[in-house]
């Protein structure tokens, strides 16, 4: 692991650097007030790690995007379809922890069992340039869920603010993800970046972000044994100023034992309106449905984001409709973000406390609200 | 462009220029509606201009109406920051969750409280005040003929009849007036004085005990908001109920009314003037034909964005209407069934494909901006209307939405403070004196729309030719069942809302979730409570033949445990199936469906 220091006066100038290699991704804030992660166009633009939390959308539209063409194929005989890959290198900065670990669940599901080229190419040209966060938003419980809000493990490379600088650290990752022969035991890797004031502490978390860092030495001072600690006094108290918290492992006891009664998920269901907000903004969700689009003698297979919250995810063939009820589409939900089987498949439980099913909902469907609620259920006991 | 230009113009020149129809749309931008305005009066010279959405406005402009008379000069009408603030919401709806769930979520984060979410509420006391710790949370009191989700969650829930709102509401009203003490003094106290708790039962089903608490919690509130949507005002009598719902706001000095539109922008297209009675900024005009009466009437129609086979309750007259024209243009984002009769189809940009404004249901005038190019030939619906003007002879030169924003500034007083600059972020509220409410509602007794007491009977069954059916409609329209027709039959669009939407047909995703009904019952259906089911001995799906007094017709039998007993609901978007069985009553202005006793017979 190689730990670095960004002094202030070194931001500006290795984001230019930056934007001269590939096209940076970083924190903008449009006019409304949202914040959102867009290419900038200029290093000012990139809002400062003081001035926002989290974008409104989770950063899988640029792996996943809300729709995809997958591959066109002239409709004539013996056409091969011509498959449409997306290779622009994207440098993603000043992303959140929990943004981090929605990509990494997000690479398990497309880049384990099965390899998803698509997927596989937008990743590898993409380097995760992360910031620690020192102030939770109103909606944020990362705390609770290990995503946040600073990573030991699984980054690029990640910035912590030292009041003075960034602090950077490249972390090896131990999660080999990619089963490629060619290219044995290459890590997946995201790099985290953590701003505390001005200076920042800098972390490499991948060879990916080792790479980045031995790059671009000239932007980066030696990090002391001083620093580590600022980066460690920084960080300590950040988990007690969150406003939301609360106790996973017992809802997910709860819904793996089958305890949580049709009753109650109906009443939690009369709060949804089943406008899939919360599956969209899911930085964990990545269900996807297939069309194919005919136009002329052409035809384009399109793939976009699906939801389980509408009625026809789970149509079949025969006709039948596994689940109709709002009751059921939402247990649905609450299953896969929280049942125990998957938390043994995935190795962590499908959600990263990154809030946004909160901010998003309508109504109480999120899972925060299904996690404290069901937590309620045990002073009942 | 030159072929719609010229065969418009021809039709104009042939038949005269009221032989010509325009149709705008509660879903173009204010700044397309304008212009289709303009192009129709001053262009085309005629004066049917309106849009179909507007047929679920009608009733509400009766109800806003109200509210402007009673000279109480203060602004009635409701801002989800009215909202935010009431400490009583009175819900008279079809299914508010379905068909506006933004204003729903409001209401049920108001109603259940404490700080959940951080809803974006513009304005600091209302915000400050929904996440304190002593959150002091309002009670919701939800009528509707169907139990509906946010009936669930009520405080006080009934559950009344359609085409019967205005009995319950009288029944409060006098139920309120009696509790405030105001008792046989007040002016109305006289035209509720039948409405007692038993007249109410009998009538509505609703129980006189329910009522009462309705009516004390009503009474004892500081700041109740009364809300409806569609799903009151395109029904039967929905008039005089938005009426009497004013009546009943006008009680209380505090009391507010809130009305969810069908469209994003029924208002903004009401207030560019595309009406057949009033121009942008309120003025009379002579009246033209309405959006249901125009395609039976005219010889060529320009459409703008509309899908009158879609939105109105009688497709079927409307298609044969449409399919009769000599000239019909269409300038959509997709092919609608009503495009697919076009002689000119003009590719139009989709709402994020054009720069605009939109005027909320709350009256508040925000941009939308084009977040990305049209496809191919597209072009925005303002920029179509200007070539199509010009290439007809009328110079329509405009270089943006915002010069056209300008024009509207000028001709609407309401709007001369929603110049571009001044609508962002959130957009500029609509402002006026006490009365001023909003030119919609027009200024003078020609514009009340839904006179009442109502008209003398006029209406013609589903799907017949546009002379009125007279005679046997008294029994019916009375809403009587009898042994021999022992079911209401209503037909009701609260629930699958999205039927209809050309966005949502041709979303590859949403489609899916569009055939599911239809794949569950692929002989349409009639949805009807379990119990009355299980006493007819009838499977789901079972194939039923539906009598009423006019007609009959066969479906499948949904059941929907939404229903109260002896009631049958048709979806909105399986109407055409009613054709020549129900009939549709223009008592109060607008086509409505009046409640239909029927008889379910086993299909041979």
């Amino acid at each position: 692991m190689q730990a670095k220091l960004l002094p202030e006066a070194n931001l500006l100038p290795l984001l230019k650097r930056l934007m001269a290699e590939a096209e940076v991704i970083g924190p903008k804030r449009t006019e409304a007030g949202d914040v959102v992660f867009e290419p900038l166009e200029r290093p000012e633009e990139a809002l400062h790690h003081d001035q926002y939390v989290q974008s409104l959308f989770p950063l899988k539209d640029y792996f996943f995007p809300q729709t995809e063409p997958l591959f066109k194929v002239r409709l004539e005989k013996g056409a091969a379809p011509e498959p449409i890959y997306q290779e622009r290198k994207r440098i993603f900065f000043g992303i959140r922890s929990c943004d981090v670990s929605g990509i990494r669940f997000a690479d398990r599901f497309f880049l384990r069992d099965f390899e998803d080229i698509y997927y596989r190419k937008k990743r590898d040209n993409s380097l995760l340039i992360s910031i620690s966060c020192l102030e939770p938003g109103p909606n944020c419980f990362c705390v609770c869920c290990d995503g946040g809000p600073t990573l030991k493990q699984g980054y690029d490379v990640q910035l912590t603010p030292l009041g003075e600088g960034y602090h950077v650290e490249a972390l090896r990752s131990r999660l080999e993800v990619r089963q490629n022969p060619t290219v044995p035991g290459r890590a997946c890797t995201t790099s985290q970046v953590t701003p505390l004031g001005e200076d920042c502490y800098v972390e490499a978390g991948s060879p990916k972000g080792e790479e980045f860092l031995n790059a671009h030495q000239e932007f980066f001072l030696p990090a002391s044994q001083e620093d580590e600690g600022r980066k460690q006094d920084g960080l300590a108290g950040v988990d007690q100023k969150f406003e939301r918290s609360t106790y996973v492992a017992y809802a997910i006891r709860k819904i793996t034992r089958r305890e949580v009664a049709d009753e109650w998920w109906e009443e939690l269901a009369q709060r949804c309106f089943g406008i899939a907000g919360c599956r969209y903004v899911c930085p964990t969700c990545t269900c996807f449905h297939v069309v194919d689009l005919r136009d002329g003698k052409e035809c384009v297979r399109q793939r976009s984001w699906d939801s389980c919250s509408f009625v026809g995810f789970t149509r079949m063939v025969s006709g039948e409709t596994a689940r109709e009820k709002p009751r059921d589409l939402l247990r649905r939900w609450g299953e896969h973000k929280l049942n125990f089987l998957y938390l043994l498949r995935d190795g962590r439980h499908g959600c990263v406390g990154c809030g946004r099913c909160l901010t998003t909902c309508l109504g109480r469907g999120d899972t925060w609200n299904i996690v404290s609620r069901i937590r309620e259920l045990s002073q009942q006991e | 462009m030159g072929r719609a230009a010229e065969g418009l113009r021809k039709a104009a020149e042939d038949h005269g220029s009221r032989a010509v129809g325009v149709l705008g749309s509660g879903r173009c931008t204010n700044e397309a509606n304008f212009l289709a305005a303009k192009l129709a009066r001053a262009a085309l010279g005629t004066n049917s201009l309106d849009f179909s959405g507007r047929i679920a406005w009608v009733a509400a402009s009766s109800g806003v109406r109200e509210l402007a008379d009673s000279g109480s000069g203060e602004r009635r009408l409701a801002t989800l920051s009215d909202l935010g603030e009431a400490d009583l919401v009175l819900l008279c709806d079809g299914d508010l969750a379905e068909q506006a769930c933004q204003v729903a979520a409001l209401i049920l984060e108001r109603v259940e409280g404490g700080p959940q979410r951080r809803f974006e509420i513009h304005n600091p006391k209302v915000s400050a005040q929904l996440y304190s710790d002593d959150f002091d949370r309002a009670r919701l009191v939800a009528v509707s003929a169907r139990t509906t989700r946010m009936g669930k969650v009520a405080d006080i829930s009934l559950q009344s009849s359609w085409g019967k709102e205005a009995v319950w509401i009288k029944g409060m009203v006098r139920a309120v007036l009696e509790i405030m003490g105001s008792g046989s003094e007040h002016p109305l106290a006289s035209e509720v004085e039948t409405y007692t708790g038993d007249f109410v039962k009998e009538e509505t089903g609703i129980a006189a005990e329910s009522l009462l608490q309705a009516a004390r919690a009503f009474a004892s509130a500081s700041h109740p908001v009364i809300v409806y949507s569609s799903g009151l005002t395109r029904q039967f009598h929905g008039a005089e109920a938005a009426v009497w719902l004013s009546k009943l706001a006008l009680l209380k000095p505090e009391a507010k009314v809130f009305v969810a539109t069908e469209e994003c922008n029924t208002l903004g297209a009401c207030d560019a003037g595309v009406m057949p009675h009033a121009l942008a900024g309120g003025a009379l005009a002579e009246r033209g034909l309405a959006a249901w009466d125009m395609p039976e009437k005219v010889k060529a129609m320009l459409v703008v964005g509309d899908d009158p086979i879609a939105r109105l309750p009688d497709s079927a007259a409307t298609r044969r209407a449409l399919d009769k024209l000599d000239f019909l243009v269409v300038q959509d984002s997709f092919l609608t069934e009503t495009a697919k009769l076009a002689d000119v189809v003009l590719p139009a940009a989709l709402f994020a494909e054009e720069d605009g404004t939109f005027t909320s249901a709350e009256g508040r005038v925000q941009r939308v901006r084009k977040a990305s190019e049209p496809p191919d030939q597209a072009k925005p619906h303002w920029q179509i209307i200007c070539e199509l003007a010009s290439a007809m002879g009328y110079k329509m030169a405009y270089s943006s939405p915002e010069e056209v924003m300008k024009e509207i500034a000028a001709a609407s007083p309401l709007y001369a403070g929603a110049t571009y600059d001044r609508l962002a972020p959130f957009g500029t509220m609509l402002t006026g004196d006490g009365s001023t409410l909003l030119p919609s509602t027009g200024s003078g007794p020609e514009h009340v729309e839904g006179t009442i007491p109502s008209r003398p009977r006029e209406g013609r069954a589903l799907g017949a030719s546009s002379s009125p059916h007279s005679g046997s409609g008294s029994e019916e329209g009375e809403g009587r069942t009898d042994e021999g027709y022992p079911f209401l039959l209503f037909v009701d669009g609260s629930s699958y809302p999205w039927q209809g939407n050309a966005l949502v047909e041709n979303a590859p995703t949403l489609a899916r979730e569009y055939e599911i009904p239809m794949k569950n019952f692929p002989g349409g259906f009639v949805e009807i409570n379990p119990d009355d089911l299980q006493k007819l001995g009838l499977r789901r799906g079972a194939r039923v033949k539906v009598v009423s007094r006019l007609g009959e017709m066969q479906l499948q039998v949904a059941p929907n445990p939404q229903l109260r007993p002896g009631t049958l609901l048709l979806p909105f978007f399986l109407r055409e199936r009613a054709a020549g069985v129900v009939r549709l009553d223009a008592s109060e202005g607008y086509p409505a469906f009046a409640p239909c006793p029927v008889r379910i017979e086993r299909s041979a």
